[in-house]
């Protein structure tokens, strides 16, 4: 049984909502030298333990999950650190996802980012070719 | 040594959100090369240091064995304002305590009152001083 969230409890019930309709969230991971590198990212929650982000395959992100593949993502939080959502657990790199223009949801939720940077889910898609899956181990925060 | 360029917007842009904002993160590696952000408070001395207190042992053991970290602010709903630093976080124990240090008092008094603590109620519980030594920017 992978990781679901109780929302009867008011921190994961807003964690769900930021998940379902946050745009950012930021990707952690860790270099050859152990140096963590933070990045944000467009993602899609599965709606169960998944998150699904796109990157361009020649970024040090994919180089660096390649070697580790433990990773965090968080959420940013409000001015003075109210709202704080921190997930653990590994990502892959897969092929059983469709592409970024095929992905359900994915050119609705960012069809206001996709207009305001002139592009498009399929114009995304030639660029954005690697699929990662994140699986959701560990949640803090409050 | 890493320093900052007034005459650069994004590096200005840079300077002031590390001298107004309250709260930034703070990624250690764990053991097991799982990274681990943190919401921290900070001060910025103006130059490549950014000085914290932390209440938590876990991320003292992880700077002890790894003192690779990276320090990011909030960004934006858009994916901009990003600022990333990295580099090396050293616990130092010649740093003063939080209680010690007049500007880090002075940012944060309102935060410690909310947190119930007095400067010296703060210092006995966030008791490890973190040294974050700023190798690289990295941001838009």
């Amino acid at each position: 049984m992978g990781f679901t969230l109780d929302r009867t409890s008011a921190f994961q019930a807003r964690v769900y909502d930021q998940l379902q309709h946050d745009p950012i969230v930021w990707l952690t991971t860790v270099g050859p030298t152990g140096q963590p590198q933070p990045s944000p990212v467009w993602f899609m929650w599965d709606g169960a333990d998944k998150v699904i982000m796109y990157s361009k395959p020649d970024r040090p992100k994919v180089r660096n999950i390649k070697a580790n593949p433990k990773v965090a993502l968080h959420f940013d939080s409000l001015a003075r650190g109210e709202m704080i959502a921190i997930f653990t657990g590994p990502v892959e790199i897969s092929d059983q996802y469709p592409p970024v223009n095929k992905l359900p949801g994915y050119a609705e939720k960012y069809h206001s980012l996709f207009v305001q940077l002139e592009t498009d889910a399929d114009k995304m898609a030639a660029e954005y070719t690697t699929t990662l899956v994140f699986t959701i181990e560990k949640l803090r925060g409050y | 040594m890493f320093q900052l360029d007034p005459a650069n917007a994004f590096h200005a842009r840079v300077a002031d959100r590390l001298t107004k904002e309250k709260v930034g993160w703070l990624t250690t590696v764990g053991a097991d090369g799982t990274p681990q952000p943190n919401m921290i408070w900070f001060l910025w001395n103006g130059g490549d240091k950014i000085q914290i207190y932390s209440l938590d042992s876990q991320k003292v053991r992880n700077i002890t064995r790894n003192g690779g970290v990276s320090f990011n602010l909030n960004g934006d709903d858009e994916g901009g304002n990003v600022i990333v630093l990295t580099g090396t976080a050293t616990i130092d124990s010649s740093s003063p305590s939080a209680a010690e240090n007049a500007p880090y008092v002075e940012k944060y008094a309102g935060g410690m009152k909310n947190l119930g603590l007095d400067p010296v109620g703060f210092a006995a519980a966030y008791r490890n001083p973190i040294v974050l030594t700023i190798a690289r920017l990295r941001g838009h």
